[in-house]
């Protein structure tokens, strides 16, 4: 069965983005003229979010998963590439024209208890977004702050607005996460890791919520994780990233069950299955994920890679289209 | 089959000011010889509690209020601190959690490990370091790599380095709580598969403590579930896994995604795990059980057989008496 993915126009096009860190050099480096290093963290990443889609972005730490999340949505600078949302540039955007798409494209962080003000009730951090872009006047702040938080099933919500942070248990906070995100009515929203910090048993609250919010009001997701499993139960489709780059990106059921990309293949083997009869973790390459600042050439997973021959040691394989709608950056799979 | 370790009523409370924290309260347990126990639970569950009490780090405010800790059938209980402090590390190691980013930046890892074993055996620097040498060996990092130091090692091989300095001395038992919690996925399959060798080579018994279910099925034998300081459920694995019973398991169970499964919808637990100060009465699930009735409130219920080699405190399976 192949479902169709393009159901429509792309509500985010991201075209060859690029974000380097620079290294920090020594003194005497700079004096002896040193060439200054970059970390690729993305390194020309092209991407097409449709419109309603959950669009899991999976990777190891030190993949660039966040960093792309994050410099989607302009937090941090870009080094190059376009963003096109509705047909703007949001990187080409400054001052008042960008604040305005801001509120369109939000973000729930990784740790709930760093992301929320101590120092703010409940009321406060979720209506802060709404005073400053003005979407409401003072007197219906309570009403839309009350709503965002029936959305995100903390309720009744006269009993959530008046507390603090602390009051609350990590799954809690999270909600307050999204409610804060939500009551700007987002088109877009920056799911980075939402759930890793949290116990098991209150994740899946979190991960309904959010499937529900995507029902109710359409909103389009990039849902960051390091877990495939959790990548396939929340995604339409995952994108794998290793170092940087997009190493394959397909339907989400296809991908887990037809991984093509030795990457891919490599990283579902290892997920423990909770079933003592299943087959073992097992581990199909070696190492670890390399220093981003001085990538492999060719491709960058070449020497991890079981199937690796001499044209992946030179050549950079591209992103292509293999069967319809998934893609895979790979010298098996490219026969030209 | 012997027991390697044997756990009897254990309590361990930590004293708050004029209250106790119930971290560990009445647990019992035994390893066998060459088997792995898995300790399932949220934070706050008290798993790593348990792990502190047998190795006796407790700090300051800790105290055991009861119990018996039998090591291959010696009751450590009897033992001062000065004597347990002959056998810690010798016939009990632990790897604590984090303990990879734990050594010291200045000294090599080598000399680390070393160290553990001039501690508690009167051999030569000599011997000791070739010991060392045979440890990076048998935990698959290079021996040539004995003198680098920690900022030298990936997260990977700080982590197997943690586990030789835990195997120094050849324990009969080693504690490892949460050994992969920090790891990448690939990495944390290739310590699961060293950590089934060594099972397998040394004929080790383990307790793993984690929060990750799918961990402990796959290198464990039996598991006991932890729920605000007890244990809720205990046995066999394949039994626990196919048959789970009690409402937390089942819960932990279906609160994440199989990714071999079909999608379906997860179901969460409601509520958050309760305060150990003051913990909720009767069964201590009870607030957040979809099941519980009137009894849950007031009874506390006990650990009872449901099938052979799988006990549930749980009133749902107990038809009273």
């Amino acid at each position: 069965m192949i479902k169709v993915i393009k159901m429509s126009e792309p509500l985010i096009k991201a075209v060859n983005i690029k974000k380097y860190f620079p290294v920090r050099m020594s003194f005497t480096g700079s004096l002896k003229g040193e060439k200054q290093k970059w970390v690729k963290a993305v390194d020309d990443i092209s991407i097409d979010i449709y419109p309603k889609e959950i669009l899991g972005l999976a990777g190891e730490s030190g993949s660039g998963k966040t960093t792309f999340g994050r410099t989607l949505i302009r937090l941090i600078e870009p080094t190059a590439g376009s963003m096109i949302y509705k047909g703007v540039d949001i990187f080409k955007l400054k001052g008042s024209e960008l604040k305005n798409y801001r509120r369109k494209l939000q973000i729930i962080f990784q740790d709930p208890y760093d992301a929320i003000n101590p120092r703010l009730t409940i009321r406060d951090v979720v209506a802060e977004g709404l005073l400053v872009n003005k979407l409401v006047s003072k007197d219906k702040v309570d009403e839309a702050v009350a709503g965002a938080l029936e959305d995100v099933k903390l309720t009744p919500p006269e009993e959530f607005i008046n507390r603090y942070p602390h009051e609350l248990s990590g799954g809690q906070r999270q909600r307050v996460a999204i409610a804060r995100a939500l009551v700007l009515r987002p088109d877009f929203i920056v799911a980075d890791e939402p759930v890793s910090m949290l116990d098991v048993s209150i994740r899946a609250e979190v991960l309904n919520v959010m499937l529900d919010l995507k029902e109710k009001y359409g909103i389009t997701f990039l849902f960051i994780t390091h877990d495939l499993a959790l990548a396939k139960h929340m995604s339409d489709r995952i994108a794998v990233m290793y170092l940087g780059k997009v190493v394959e990106l397909s339907d989400s059921e296809k991908l887990i069950d037809n991984p093509l990309h030795p990457y891919t293949q490599a990283l579902i083997a290892a997920i423990p299955i909770p079933d003592p009869s299943a087959h073992k973790a097992e581990v199909k390459i070696k190492g670890e994920i390399p220093s981003p600042v001085n990538p492999p050439s060719g491709c960058r997973f070449h020497p991890r890679c079981p199937y690796a021959f001499d044209r992946c040691k030179v050549e950079e394989p591209k992103l292509k289209e293999v069967e319809p709608g998934h893609f895979v950056a790979c010298h098996l799979y490219d026969k030209s | 089959m012997s027991e390697v370790l044997k756990v009897e009523g254990l309590k361990m409370y930590y004293r708050m000011g004029q209250t106790y924290v119930k971290a560990v309260d009445d647990i019992s347990f035994e390893v066998q010889k060459g088997k792995c126990l898995g300790l399932a639970g949220e934070s706050g569950s008290g798993k790593t509690s348990i792990a502190t009490t047998i190795m006796r780090i407790l700090p300051k405010n800790g105290q055991i209020i009861s119990g018996n800790i039998y090591l291959d059938g010696q009751d450590v209980m009897k033992l001062s601190d000065e004597e347990f402090r002959k056998i810690r590390w010798v016939k009990v190691a632990m790897v604590p959690q984090a303990s990879m980013n734990a050594f010291d930046p200045v000294f090599t890892i080598g000399d680390q490990i070393m160290e553990a074993i001039l501690t508690h055996k009167s051999v030569t620097k000599d011997e000791a370091m070739s010991r060392v040498k045979e440890l990076f060996q048998l935990v698959g990092i290079d021996p040539s790599r004995i003198n680098n130091y920690p900022h030298e090692f990936s997260g990977g091989m700080k982590q197997r380095a943690a586990i030789a300095m835990a195997l120094a001395n050849n324990p009969d038992i080693i504690i490892l709580d949460e050994p992969t919690t920090a790891l990448d996925v690939i990495v944390q399959a290739q310590v699961l598969s060293l950590l089934r060798n060594l099972k397998q080579k040394l004929n080790i018994s383990m307790i793993l403590i984690t929060h990750d279910l799918s961990i402990i099925a796959d290198i464990c034998d039996s598991v006991a579930v932890i729920y605000a300081g007890k244990i809720v459920e205990y046995g066999d694995i394949y039994k626990i896994y196919k048959n789970p019973r009690h409402p937390y398991t089942q819960g932990l169970l279906g609160a994440f995604p199989n990714i071999k499964a079909k999608k379906q919808k997860l179901i969460g637990i409601q509520g958050a795990p309760p305060n150990l100060a003051n913990p909720p009465s009767g069964c201590r699930f009870h607030p957040r059980c979809p099941y519980a009735f009137d009894r849950c409130k007031v009874e506390e219920p006990k650990l009872k057989e449901v099938e052979p080699g799988h006990v549930v405190a749980c009133h749902l399976y107990d038809k009273g008496d």
